[in-house]
């Protein structure tokens, strides 16, 4: 698709804000990408599952930079950033939330924020205000954001890190395992707020979840892989309803 | 008494000496996990450097910045050919790559500068100072080498906590992935800690070698002494390059006066193995342990 | 082999002058002892900046003796190299815990301070000018016999037994434990390995082969002073063992060829050519640094490990595979195609 093509469909939000093409990728010997191919459309949430090692980690690493693909193409609104660093992605528009680190323990609440604006891209003066509104946002964080990050609790963390992310002003967040170690009630909140970030935000969201079935509750667009190879591209609804494929490749 | 006091505030001075060699070998250990130990060669170089300044201009305070200066250079070059290519293998590999950088600026300084002995100018006097006819062992010159080693130690401190660049800094030391995620150039990052390395080096190298006098290895006692510092300290922390550089020069002072000098570097062999062996990470070791 | 070799070095030595065998001798020593460092370094993974003061233990020891009690010669390099086993044994108990780093730190710190015990305590150890070294060339030899070819003789002679000692030690479980132990040490333990014991005893041998050298080393140059055994001579250890190849026997006899005869050619070189022979003492200094350097990034299988390659390279698979299992393990794998930046990274599982 050429680049005003994309752009053009765009305009319809119906297009894709983010495109894997042929992913190949792995680490030394290994390869864990063999050729995926994912679409993520617009302002919607789509979840990649499968099961351990089936290469969902490294589809969100080799997005954002840290993996360097062997082939293939990552196309953020037509533009091809597969293989550019990830401090270039990020400014780029992707911000990933790896799994289980996200926030910088020695730093304070307050540190951690500034460090996801270093991409910032808008005025100076705004930075401020972004910061506010992230307070506002996650009000527990505001309380403590003088404290160390150490103190907080899993799911204080979680709010920090989505929200550091949030400051580098994405159009594409890639969360990796969200909800891991995290107590039923507050994975539901965050459940919810990847949910809003969505629909209020226009955010376009890749989940990355090992609780398949949460993830489908609130995906859009669900895609399964397994060995490094996408199995299943579907509509959520039809994921979740093919009990088959729920079982052989998603453990419920 | 009188003998303590000048054993303690001479010591002071040597501590401070140590304390910026520690500093810079924590600096480039928090940032590379890497110890260069080719810190003291660097040091050496640059105020060959200072020396050649300071002889063309007969300006002092010229040879001076220009030694700071090229510390700073020299770091970020030395970051960008030589070690930069070693990340990612194995400890060994880094090890042996700053030993060579070690003895090729030892080789070339011999090569420009000769290997006689020369003598390098202190900024200010260096007779000692009295209090009320009582010697107390330092000079004003002591005392300005320990305010410029503090005064240098504090700006550092204060850049890293209360700037944006400070706050890059350590947030690339703490979780590089995340930084990297968040925008940071850590690559970059890591070449403005060598720099700051060198810079603490050279002013270490200028301060300390009116006493030992210039040669080509004439920064390798003190090169191992500050590292001794560090390690005591803990090779993380800041305060405990500080810490260690001066519990080290007022100790081993202690031994050199009262005991035998050339023993000094022995009892400083006994309490690193002694430190290592009970507090392998240090004493200001945070409890904390880093991941790697 | 080593018995070809023995031939070759007893007729070059009759046939070159004084200067030569002196040279012999020294290269003889200078293997001795990096082949010490190629076992320490190599194979179990443990370096020491610091080695010279293993040699110098081992010289004062020799000197002591011959001083004190005038044994005969080939007690006293049995007592020295026992006294620096033991030695060797104190560092290694203290170093087993260390690693990376913090052991080249402290063995820095080591040849840096052990030197300075003979200044501290000049009336046992002749404090700067050090302690003259007598050597008598056997009876049995005649009077004609010139001492520096007996020398160069009971040098290399040495040198050699060393080299299938250590050639033997390296092939048994000993060698492999320490192998073993260099690459992964968790699961060396859990292999059942005592991993502190390999690694105290990696620095026994080491230290023994570098005593054996140093008191070699008094008896060719007549005297042991504490100059003699700078952190120079320690580094020049550790350069040649790398330049030949780490880990690799062979590769510790091309290592100190190097650093014996091409610092004299080139002083020569550079003096011929005008330089002053600070300049021309300096430039395999600076040389040895570049190659350090280089060796490191670009060839971390050293002299040892080009030749074998070029030696495969003329011949057919089956012998390929047997040069590469004698190749010395470089350090660092070449074909590491490594996981993404950071070292707090998992691996991906998902």
């Amino acid at each position: 698709m050429s680049a005003e093509a994309t752009a053009a469909s765009a305009a319809n939000g119906h297009a894709a804000a983010l495109a894997v093409e042929g992913l190949v990728a792995g680490y030394g010997g290994v390869t864990a990408l063999d050729g995926v191919t994912v679409t993520a459309h617009a302002s919607g949430i789509t979840a990649v599952l499968g099961a351990n090692g089936a290469g969902k980690t490294t589809l969100l690493r080799a997005v954002s930079g840290m993996v360097k693909p062997r082939r293939g193409r990552v196309l953020l609104a037509g533009h091809d950033v597969a293989g550019q660093s990830p401090e270039r992605i990020v400014r780029a528009g992707i911000a990933h939330v790896p799994e289980g680190q996200g926030v910088i323990p020695e730093l304070t609440v307050e540190e951690n924020l500034r460090v996801g604006m270093m991409s910032w891209r808008g005025k100076q003066s705004a930075r401020a205000a972004a910061m506010e509104e992230e307070y506002e946002r996650f009000k527990p964080l505001a309380e403590r954001r003088r404290k160390l990050a150490s103190t907080l609790s899993g799911g204080e963390r979680q709010m920090l890190v989505i929200a550091r992310a949030l400051l580098a002003r994405p159009r594409v967040l890639l969360l990796d395992e969200p909800s891991l170690g995290l107590a039923p009630r507050v994975m539901a909140q965050v459940m919810d707020l990847v949910v809003r970030l969505s629909r209020e935000h226009g955010l376009t969201i890749v989940l990355v979840e090992q609780n398949a079935r949460a993830a489908l509750a609130i995906a859009d667009h669900g895609v399964v892989l397994n060995l490094g190879r996408v199995v299943a591209s579907a509509d959520a609804a039809t994921l979740a309803s093919d009990v088959a494929l729920r079982h052989h490749y998603l453990g419920f | 008494m009188v003998e303590f006091l000048q054993f303690t505030l001479s010591g002071v001075v040597f501590g401070m000496i140590y304390a910026a060699i520690a500093l810079s070998l924590v600096l480039i250990w928090r940032g590379t996990r890497l110890l260069n130990f080719a810190q003291g060669g660097m040091a050496m170089l640059t105020t060959y450097v200072a020396i050649e300044v300071i002889y063309h201009t007969h300006s002092y305070w010229a040879g001076f910045v220009v030694a700071l200066v090229a510390g700073l250079v020299l770091g970020a070059a030395s970051e960008l050919t030589v070690i930069r290519p070693t990340a990612g293998r194995p400890e060994l590999n880094s090890v042996i790559v700053t030993i060579g950088l070690l003895i090729l600026i030892e080789g070339l300084a011999g090569i420009f500068f000769g290997a006689q002995y020369r003598s390098f100018p202190a900024a200010f006097s260096v007779t000692g100072l009295k209090v009320g006819g009582t010697p107390l062992g330092v000079s004003r010159f002591d005392v300005f080498t320990a305010a410029a080693v503090l005064a240098t130690t504090l700006i550092l401190a204060a850049t890293f906590r209360y700037t944006s660049a400070g706050l890059r800094m350590r947030a690339a030391a703490f979780n590089a992935t995340i930084a990297r995620l968040s925008g940071i150039r850590v690559a970059r990052v890591l070449t403005v800690g060598w720099a700051l390395a060198g810079l603490l080096g050279a002013l270490a190298g200028v301060l300390v070698s009116p006493s030992t006098f210039l040669y080509p290895n004439s920064m390798d006692a003190i090169f191992v002494l500050g590292f001794t510092a560090a390690v005591i300290g803990g090779l993380d922390s800041p305060t405990g390059a500080v810490v260690g550089g001066l519990l080290l020069g007022i100790g081993l002072n202690y031994v050199a006066g009262y005991w035998n000098s050339n023993l000094t570097s022995l009892v400083a062999l006994g309490i690193l193995v002694a430190v290592l062996m009970i507090r392998p990470n240090g004493l200001f070791a945070s409890a904390r342990m880093r991941r790697v | 082999m080593a018995i070809i070799v023995a031939v070759i070095v007893a007729f070059l030595s009759i046939k070159l002058n004084a200067f030569r065998d002196y040279q012999i001798a020294q290269i003889a020593v200078e293997v001795t002892a990096v082949a010490g460092i190629t076992v320490l370094t190599g194979l179990s993974g443990q370096i020491s900046l610091g080695h010279a003061a293993f040699m110098a233990i081992g010289a004062y020891t020799a000197a002591l003796v011959l001083l004190h009690l005038n044994w005969p010669f080939y007690l006293v390099l049995v007592i020295a190299a026992a006294v620096t086993a033991v030695a060797g044994a104190v560092v290694g108990i203290a170093a087993a815990r260390l690693h990376g780093p913090y052991l080249a730190g402290a063995t820095l710190l080591l040849g840096i301070a052990l030197p300075s015990l003979a200044l501290a305590y000049p009336g046992t150890f002749g404090g700067e000018q050090g302690l003259n070294v007598i050597f008598t060339t056997p009876a049995f030899l005649g009077v004609n016999f010139p001492p520096t070819r007996w020398q160069a003789w009971v040098s290399a002679a040495v040198a050699l037994i060393v080299l299938v000692l250590l050639a033997n030690l390296t092939q048994s479980r000993i060698g492999r434990n320490w192998r073993a132990v260099r690459d992964n040490d968790v699961a060396a333990a859990l292999d059942g390995i005592n991993v502190a014991a390999a690694r105290v005893r990696a620095f026994v041998v080491s230290a023994a082969c570098a005593g054996l050298a140093g008191a070699l080393l008094a008896v060719i140059t007549g005297t042991v002073a504490p100059g003699g055994f700078t952190l120079t001579l320690s580094i020049a250890l550790l350069t040649a063992a790398v330049i030949g190849g780490l880990g690799s026997l062979p590769g510790a006899v091309w290592g100190s060829l190097v650093i014996v005869l091409v610092p004299t050619y080139v002083t020569d070189v550079a003096t011929s050519h005008g330089l002053s022979s600070t300049v021309g003492a300096n430039i395999p200094i600076a040389a040895y640094g570049v190659v350090l350097i280089l060796v490191m990034l670009v060839f971390p299988q050293g002299i040892q490990g080009g030749l074998l390659r070029l030696i495969s390279a003329f011949l057919g698979p089956d012998q390929k595979s047997r040069i590469r299992r004698t190749a010395p393990t470089p350090y660092v794998t070449p074909s590491a195609d490594q996981a993404p930046a950071s070292q707090h990274e998992k691996e991906g599982s998902s």
